[in-house]
């Protein structure tokens, strides 16, 4: 029994159980030790991987960051692609591994504030999608696809980040068949952020001002 | 091909588009009455263009279904002054493309494949947008395919935006929204039975089997094991779109060969089949130098009812235009005459119709006839216009004619359109049976 035991992965298994415990309960479980003793083990055991509940389901949304980057490693055409194509495959992925676990994600966007850029659940892979838009933003200004301002193309990952809570909430409210609802939602909005980020009339209007001060030509 | 970029985000946007247009055309209904209050002549005239200008410029923002009512409006030459029907000409050719992670997530949706997984190759751009999808390039073996890849919520924009449209075209079309509504809901259906790529694999074959037989036609295979409900897969067809074509400077013989062809085509499907490809804008045929004619896009499929058929190409009998006893009572059948209309309605209407129904049959009556008659053309763009602005018809209050007539009728003026700018001299004969 107790070699059985050791022989499971229990840094995966607390996660899954735990998941399935909210899917079928609603809400989380009283305490860690209740969990544990569910589960037929000591609980120090979880504490051998987990400080808390909450890094738990910070663990859970980790894992689905993870799950995203293997399917894109599994495409063959992905390193050809533009930079918004890659970032567009990106979110369709997420949209795809959200699906393996709808009942969870809607169940924790329910609590979500419409307000709040910053869901608890999603700090660890917020980090994770930080370092890899800015490499996929990187790309784009090297290839021209959109251009660096001063100030504002710092702040390009953040929106990107709003859009993508944006995704997420238009899928769990989303009725449509197959979803194409959210498809025409990523689809809509990347192209739009995309040409914002994109040299355009604004700029040649500002370089344009620039030009006629600093050379008095007005 | 430029890939989309500037789209409203969100139906409100969409909303707010067209209620921005709808403020517009307002406006130029400002510039109208101050224009007609300075004299100005071709006051009319400029507010038709602008008004044309701004449906358009809101119209070509939008993808799927408001483009495609554009295409049936800009279709049916007679409902629009000309000024509209040149500008919505234009939307025949440019939607904005999708991108390749969503075409890859829909073929991985609907095979469990990339299109490269499942094709020998598969090019990323598309080649040409459809109205609400677009034509990709793929090959398979030997085979060159086009495979056409339905834009995602179609089904869903369509109803929202025909009912963002129908009061811009109220207004444009003077018709109260009761007349209107069952009009609309002919559109309706129909573009609903565009978004659906298994009946259109379904018709697309039907008809190309049925048709197999007609000389100097000929249309693609379609290859149901790579179809499903969002993608149609089949042979890539050679040939020229009609403008291209028109600039080899085909001889008269083989623009009066394609133009038969082409005739022969929908008599046959008229007469034979009971329906027709309802869709002939020129995207849709592919013309090649010998007069051979390729024919493709089988969404838009209008079934004729048979007792509606039966009435209807009895404007086409000679007798009839002989006896306005017998025209009347036919009249009535077509709902072009109303049991409620007084006697001085009646007459109204009946001259109406008589007259502008003796242009449209005005082909059938010879034995040939040549569509590149620029002066018959003119005359039913001035009867249309001349329709359109006339009080009485405002006044009469109710819609006419049966709903079965539009698509039958934007079929035709497509065909009468393309054949005209073939400059093509058809015998124009008909396999209807008259009684």
């Amino acid at each position: 029994m107790n070699e059985e035991k050791e022989n499971i992965d229990w840094k995966e298994n607390f996660k899954n159980e735990f998941v399935l415990y909210l899917v079928r309960n609603g809400e989380k479980p009283v305490t860690v030790f209740k969990f544990c003793e569910e589960l037929g083990v000591d609980e120090s055991l979880f504490y051998k991987f987990y400080n808390s509940f909450r890094s738990v389901e910070t663990e859970v949304w980790l894992t689905f960051y993870q799950e995203v980057k293997i399917a894109l490693g599994g495409d063959a055409e992905y390193s050809s692609y533009s930079a918004l194509e890659k970032y567009l495959s990106f979110l369709y992925a997420v949209v795809e591994v959200y699906k393996q676990n709808r009942s969870y994600v809607v169940l924790r966007y329910a609590e979500v504030d419409r307000k709040s850029f910053r869901p608890w659940f999603m700090d660890a892979f917020r980090e994770e999608f930080t370092i890899w838009t800015k490499d996929i933003l990187d790309e784009g200004f090297d290839s021209n696809e959109i251009i660096a301002r001063p100030l504002i193309s710092s702040k390009y990952h953040e929106a990107l980040w709003v859009q993508l809570l944006y995704i997420t909430r238009v899928w769990t409210n989303d009725e449509s068949e197959d979803f194409q609802l959210t498809d025409a939602a990523i689809e809509k909005s990347s192209a739009l952020l995309f040409e914002l980020m994109k040299s355009g009339p604004v700029d040649l209007l500002i370089d344009f001002l620039k030009f006629a001060y600093q050379n008095k030509a007005y | 091909m430029k890939e989309q970029n500037k789209i409203p985000t969100s139906k409100v946007k969409r909303a707010a588009k067209l209620i921005g247009t709808g403020a517009k055309i307002g406006g130029n209904y400002v510039k109208y009455y101050a224009n007609k209050a300075i004299g100005d002549k071709n006051a009319k005239e400029k507010l038709d263009k602008d008004n044309a200008e701004d449906i358009y410029d809101s119209l070509s923002k939008l993808k799927g279904s408001a483009l495609k009512m554009a295409q049936v409006m800009s279709m049916d030459k007679n409902m629009l002054p000309k000024a509209m029907t040149d500008k919505f000409a234009q939307a025949q050719y440019n939607a904005p493309p999708l991108s390749y992670p969503l075409v890859v997530k829909t073929f991985r949706q609907m095979f469990g494949k990339t299109p490269t997984e499942l094709f020998d190759s598969f090019e990323k751009v598309a080649k040409q947008a459809a109205s609400i999808g677009q034509v990709h390039f793929a090959t398979q073996g030997d085979l060159k395919l086009a495979v056409k890849v339905q834009y995602p919520g179609v089904a869903d924009s369509v109803k929202s935006d025909l009912k963002l449209v129908k009061p811009i075209a109220m207004r444009m079309l003077h018709m109260k929204e009761k007349e209107i509504q069952q009009y609309m809901q002919e559109i309706e259906g129909k573009l609903l039975e565009e978004t659906d790529y298994l009946l259109e694999l379904k018709q697309s074959m039907e008809i190309a089997e049925a048709c197999s037989s007609l000389e100097g036609i000929y249309f693609p295979k379609y290859y149901p094991e790579f179809s499903n409900k969002r993608i149609i897969t089949m042979d890539w067809i050679e040939g020229m779109h009609l403008k291209d074509f028109l600039a080899t400077n085909p001889s008269q013989a083989i623009r009066n060969k394609v133009g038969q062809r082409l005739w022969d085509f929908y008599d046959y499907q008229v007469n034979e089949l009971n329906l027709i490809h309802a869709d002939p804008h020129p995207g849709n045929f592919l013309f090649q130098e010998d007069g051979s004619l390729g024919v493709i896009d089988f969404g838009c499929v209008k079934r004729i009812p048979r007792e509606f058929y039966t009435v209807y190409f009895q404007l086409l009998n000679p007798s009839y235009h002989m006896d306005d006893d017998k025209l009347k009572a036919l009249y009535h059948k077509l709902e072009f005459l109303l049991e409620s209309d007084d006697r001085e309605t009646e007459e109204l209407f009946f001259n109406l119709f008589k007259e502008s129904m003796d242009l449209l049959v005005y082909p059938f009556t010879n034995e040939t006839f040549d569509f590149a008659d620029e002066a018959y053309f003119d005359r039913i763009y001035k009867k249309g216009e001349e329709l359109s602005k006339s009080k009485e018809i405002r006044k009469g209050g109710k819609a006419r004619g049966s709903r079965h007539i539009l698509f039958i009728n934007r079929t035709y003026f497509g065909l009468f359109s393309i054949l005209h700018e073939l400059k093509a001299e058809i015998k124009t004969k008909t396999s209807f049976e008259f009684d």
